[in-house]
């Protein structure tokens, strides 16, 4: 018996081994998100811009855009991102939404920046966008849910059209996996700290969020970013263990900026 | 993995050995103790290649002659045991292509490993099933790595 389990240990093994070292040869191609090539993801954000430039107007509010500029290249040059890699887009809709899209791009519905209180509110959620493109969650997601022979078809249509619409609309108002926004938030909070910018705020956002997710108007950020509550209670809790100072963000007037642009 | 005939002299180190079995079998259990190697081949061959198609053969074979001679048993378990982790190997396969095709997992590089490496398994249990039915059928005693010391641990003379 004792041979018999030596010769089933080395058996097994040697399965193992055989099936671990076949796993290495790229049989089905572009199959990871790694791999799906660069090219395809920007084709498809690409689309998706187009498509959501047919919807909206693209916010043209000087000052207003300075600073979301200015947000978001604190957080990434204190976190050894390269700014320009990663494009905000801001469109100009009462809907309170934010999201992250293929190739790298952010984009933010004025209507959220009305919503935050002040300048540290939209860093958080910023920040939280940030760690989603860090972690690459939007192509595992279109990857999961598309799969890549359908992901490539898509990237040669044409925007306008119904399957990529329906994408964007996927994108824009369903939901990460709870693992994956718990991952964004701890990328967030990080983000956050190395930038100097106080995480309580996002905190303080998702708190206050989640008081309208039973609300008449319920955000559609709420719905693409679930359990707010609970996370906003893990930012709190982190953000008691810090010891930094945190300075302003912005000087000036938070809610004359987001309103004033909406009335010009 | 090499497929190689060695005799009795170093059977020690062996895919496949060839010891000298207590007593000469008599032609009835030499063709019983074939034909339980060849059940499974009988399977593949009238197009069931259904996992469980084949271990159903090997097992219903196995029960026929439970109450047969030492010989005839000893191949019939060690045909039967070898069936049943070929069973488990394609099941593994089979499970994992449902898993795929009803959108629940996706194509993988892990998945494809998986198929070629349940293939070679299969391919060489095919082809030992195939000589050990020539083997016992001419008398030669034929132990293979693991399934045959399990089957001694397992088939009582």
């Amino acid at each position: 018996m004792k041979k018999a389990a030596l010769q089933f240990l080395i058996s097994v093994a040697l399965f193992a081994a055989i099936w671990f070292g076949l796993s290495r040869i790229d049989f089905v191609g572009e199959t990871t998100t790694e791999t799906i090539g660069r090219e395809t993801e920007r084709r498809l954000g690409d689309l998706m811009l187009k498509q959501l430039d047919m919807m909206y107007q693209r916010a043209y509010d000087d000052s207003l855009l300075s600073v979301v500029d200015m947000i978001h290249r604190r957080i990434c040059d204190a976190n050894g991102l390269d700014p320009d890699s990663i494009t905000v887009h801001v469109f100009e809709t009462s809907t309170i939404n934010a999201a992250v899209l293929p190739g790298r791009n952010v984009i933010v519905f004025t209507g959220l920046l009305r919503f935050t209180e002040n300048a540290e509110e939209f860093a958080g959620v910023h920040a939280h966008e940030l760690g989603h493109i860090a972690e690459n969650h939007v192509m595992e997601r279109m990857m999961n849910e598309f799969g890549t022979t359908l992901l490539i078809m898509m990237s040669g249509m044409d925007a306008g059209s119904e399957i990529i619409a329906n994408i964007l609309r996927i994108l824009t108002t369903t939901a990460f996996s709870r693992e994956q926004e718990r991952e964004a938030d701890r990328v967030a909070v990080a983000y956050l700290e190395e930038a100097g910018i106080n995480p309580v705020h996002l905190g303080n956002f998702l708190l206050r969020i989640s008081t309208r997710e039973s609300g008449r108007r319920v955000p559609e950020w709420v719905s693409t970013h679930p359990d707010s509550r609970n996370r906003a209670a893990e930012i709190f809790e982190k953000s008691e263990q810090m010891e930094a100072e945190f300075e302003p963000l912005y000087e000036g007037d938070w809610e004359s900026l987001v309103r004033y642009s909406e009335a010009r | 993995m090499t497929l190689t005939v060695f005799h009795s002299s170093d059977y020690k180190k062996d895919m496949i050995q060839h010891p000298p079995f207590p007593y000469q079998p008599p032609e009835a259990e030499l063709e019983k103790a074939s034909n339980s190697y060849l059940m499974s081949l009988i399977a593949i061959m009238v197009g069931m290649p259904m996992p469980i198609v084949n271990l159903l053969a090997t097992g219903i074979f196995f029960m026929g002659n439970r109450r047969g001679g030492y010989f005839t048993r000893w191949h019939c378990t060690q045909a039967m045991l070898s069936q049943i982790t070929i069973f488990l190997v394609n099941a593994g396969a089979v499970g994992w292509t449902i898993y795929i095709f009803f959108g629940a997992g996706e194509l993988s590089n892990y998945y494809i490993a998986y198929l070629i490496t349940a293939f070679l398994i299969n391919l060489v249990e095919f082809i030992m099933t195939i000589y050990t039915a020539v083997k016992t059928r001419k008398g030669v005693h034929v132990e293979w790595w693991f399934w045959g010391p399990m089957t001694h641990a397992l088939c009582r003379k």
